[in-house]
């Protein structure tokens, strides 16, 4: 098979828990849109009925990896994929300033614009394109569907059974026949007769889109516009015979179908992601700091695993020799290298190895692993001695990690999250505490990387440094959770010196990761 | 196994929206065209778990015969997609498609001559009419006349035909069709 690449145009995947993308290099706009288009596709599962319940039916075929949710999974795919897709398409075309039109480079996705053209008109003004859009896409996923399949059980719900009208694409066909285009077109009128003289309908910035249009009365207008389209294109479904679901009043559905789809994976369903990350099973939106991974290119795919004593494993040279011990889960390293060399990776949940990069003259040849038992076979209280521990081996092996985390001083102790980490940043500055926190741009390899640090301070307290590897896209998403999410709002407290003050540290922490991880991102738990 | 089982057949996206266009010319039936396109995906061994935004379009090589199937299935599901029966289990329309898919039935690749062949020969109003290569040949613009030979105009012509734009009406004439009546897919039996 050969699907073409084009070198500078990134590629991304939604596996229904999250996306992964490619690090991108240095001014490519397009990875911006690659990853907002995923993070649209995961915003429409996480605030929509049928989302839900496609959702939760992936966290079955992932947990049991059973050839029958799989196919009840894809099945439910293949009921909502055009509403998914026109949606990622047009939401992430007008939210990255681009006009509704076909993306170069994007042949495959061409349709998706065309059918976007139909639904809304092509001479929309963006403002009401996106409200439009997402009220179209929200009507044609809130089918009674996930009721059906909660009312059913579960275990014994038959997609098929499904009425073609509470099937996302056939509602989006019935308004795609019917008159929805007029209203918009309507409302596109009514918005220019009430805002065309404001700054903000004809951005002189260039922009199409000012960011004023969503902010202020402008962004309660457009909240306005959407909720008056989203119950026209209801309006018009229920009268082609489908049901329609006031928005989030299907969760309580969805809390009964979760309770019966964790009676049905013994292990758990520890991959349905944000919607079972938040204490007390309450539902929460996932973010770009609790689904992204991004693969990063600089890491040799070879890593070699030596039992302690059969080498140094020191890093660097002179002044900046340095021993770095990785806490992290041996599953991960199995699935983020090609080839896995030398002794056997230890057997238990978390496993702390002593990493550096083995050298063959200018070329990075391998990953050296070299496995430690215990704290006690070397001096952690050497001021040489950096421990940086993943957030995933953290939670899944919370003794050996203290134990391990306890033999460190704080400052070269670093806890790199590779889970979901807005709920994290809530729950340990529940108690008055606060993050301080910076983010800064760092280029490996002519690839940029987006790196958010800080430590959680309380009283005379501080946590590790924890540091967060995101994206620009993550990087802007985090500015804005801030503002719009109250407990960030005053959990999170921004210092431009963070990055001096750490510098020796994150030097070292930094370096490791991006030149010996092959995927980082909180959602990388997952690989 | 003869040798057309052998034999690696090239399908692209551009191959897939040409063989959609001559099937339904518009996209309009958004069930029927996604129907289209998942099952051709599918058959074709190109489609991963999960919603994708890759870059570029795509090209397979496929051996002819699971080519078929792919191109017969994809019919196939968007025909019954229009009848109303989308919930047709995949592996009957695979099976059916296999049954189909023993009729020889390769596509055939047009190049940009070929077809702005076929659009002069519409414009100077020959649609119907049946044509001799040399008079295809006149009714290409001078420059054109220039650059290309009649035999070359022969070979377009026959390439047109394959691709189910024109129809041969004897052993040297051809007959354009209108646009939007092109015959969707040749499918002749085998010969040995």
């Amino acid at each position: 098979m050969a699907v073409t690449d084009h070198l500078f145009s990134p590629s991304a995947r939604y596996d229904w828990f999250g996306w992964t993308v490619d690090s991108v290099p240095v001014e490519a706009s397009a990875g911006r849109l690659a990853e907002t288009h995923e993070y649209f596709h995961r915003q429409l599962d996480d605030t929509t009925a049928f989302g839900g319940l496609i959702t939760t039916v992936a966290a079955l075929a992932d947990s049991t990896r059973s050839g029958e949710w799989i196919a009840k999974r894809d099945r439910l795919k293949s009921m909502c994929d055009i509403v998914h897709e026109s949606f990622a398409v047009g939401m992430s075309l007008l939210a990255t300033q681009r006009r509704v039109k076909t993306v170069s480079g994007y042949p495959a996705y061409d349709r998706y614009v065309r059918v976007v053209v139909r639904l809304l008109g092509a001479e929309v003004h963006p403002w009401v394109g996106l409200a439009a859009l997402r009220a179209a896409a929200t009507a044609c996923m809130q089918s009674g569907a996930l009721a059906m399949a909660a009312g059913d059980d579960i275990e014994r719900f038959a997609p098929s059974s499904l009425p073609r009208l509470e099937r996302p694409n056939h509602r989006l066909a019935v308004l795609l026949a019917g008159t929805f285009r007029e209203r918009v077109a309507a409302a596109n009128r009514m918005a220019e007769a009430e805002f065309g003289e404001t700054d903000w309908w004809r951005p002189t910035s260039g922009a199409l889109l000012a960011p004023e249009a969503l902010e202020g009365d402008a962004g309660d207008a457009s909240g306005n516009l959407h909720r008056d389209l989203r119950e026209q294109a209801e309006g018009l479904i229920a009268t082609a015979g489908g049901g329609a679901i006031n928005a989030e009043s299907h969760y309580a559905a969805l809390r009964v179908l979760l309770s019966q789809a964790r009676a049905l994976a013994p292990e758990g369903l520890t991959r349905i992601g944000a919607l079972v990350e938040s204490p007390g099973g309450e539902l929460m939106h996932g973010g770009a700091l609790d689904s992204q991974t991004i693969k990063l290119t600089a890491a040799p795919t070879r890593a070699v695993i030596l039992p302690y004593g059969a080498v140094s494993g020191l890093s660097g040279v002179g002044s900046d020799a340095h021993v770095f011990v990785v806490l992290t889960r041996p599953e991960r390293i199995r699935r983020a290298f090609a080839v896995v060399e030398g002794i056997e990776l230890p057997s238990t949940p978390s496993a702390a190895l002593m990493r550096s990069t083995v050298y063959d003259g200018e070329r990075r040849d391998c990953v050296l692993h070299i496995v430690l038992d215990d704290p006690t076979q070397m001096d952690l209280r050497s001021r040489s001695v950096y421990l940086s521990a993943l957030s995933s081996a953290v939670a899944s092996d919370p003794e050996r990690a203290a134990i391990w985390m306890r033999s460190v001083d704080a400052s070269r102790l670093s806890l790199v999250m590779d889970t979901p980490s807005s709920a994290a940043l809530k729950r340990w500055c529940a108690n008055g505490g606060r993050f301080r926190t910076q983010t800064r741009l760092v280029v490996v390899e002519g690839m940029e990387v987006r790196v958010v640090v800080g430590r959680v301070e309380e009283g005379k307290r501080r946590s590790p440094l924890v540091i967060i590897p995101t994206t620009e896209f993550g990087a802007r998403w985090f500015e804005a959770a801030r503002i719009e999410d109250s407990e960030l709002a005053s959990a999170v407290f921004d210092d431009g010196r963070i990055f001096e003050e750490e510098e020796d540290h994150l030097d070292i922490v930094l370096n490791h990761m991006l030149y010996e991880e092959r995927f980082v991102g909180t959602g990388s738990w997952r690989r | 196994m003869n040798s057309h089982e052998t034999e690696l057949v090239t399908i692209d996206i551009e191959d897939a929206e040409a063989l959609w266009e001559a099937f339904a010319s518009n996209d309009h039936d958004i069930l029927a065209r996604e129907a289209f396109e998942r099952e051709l995906r599918f058959v074709a061994g190109l489609e991963d778990e999960g919603l994708y935004f890759r870059p570029g379009g795509w090209s397979i090589n496929l051996p002819a015969t699971a080519a078929r199937i792919a191109v017969v299935a994809a019919i196939l599901a968007a025909g019954f997609q229009i009848a109303g029966l989308e919930d047709l289990d995949r592996e009957v329309i695979i099976a059916t498609a296999s049954l189909v898919a023993t009729m020889d039935l390769r596509p055939v690749r047009l190049g940009r001559n070929d077809r702005s062949l076929a659009d002069r020969l519409r414009q100077a109003g020959l649609t119907g009419t049946p044509v001799t290569a040399a008079q295809a040949h006149r009714a290409l613009s001078k420059k054109r006349r220039r650059e290309v030979s009649t035999t070359e105009i022969t070979s377009a012509l026959n390439r047109l035909v394959a691709a189910g734009i024109a129809d041969r009406d004897s052993d040297d004439l051809w007959v354009v069709r209108a646009r939007g009546s092109e015959a969707w897919i040749r499918i002749s039996l085998p010969s040995d």
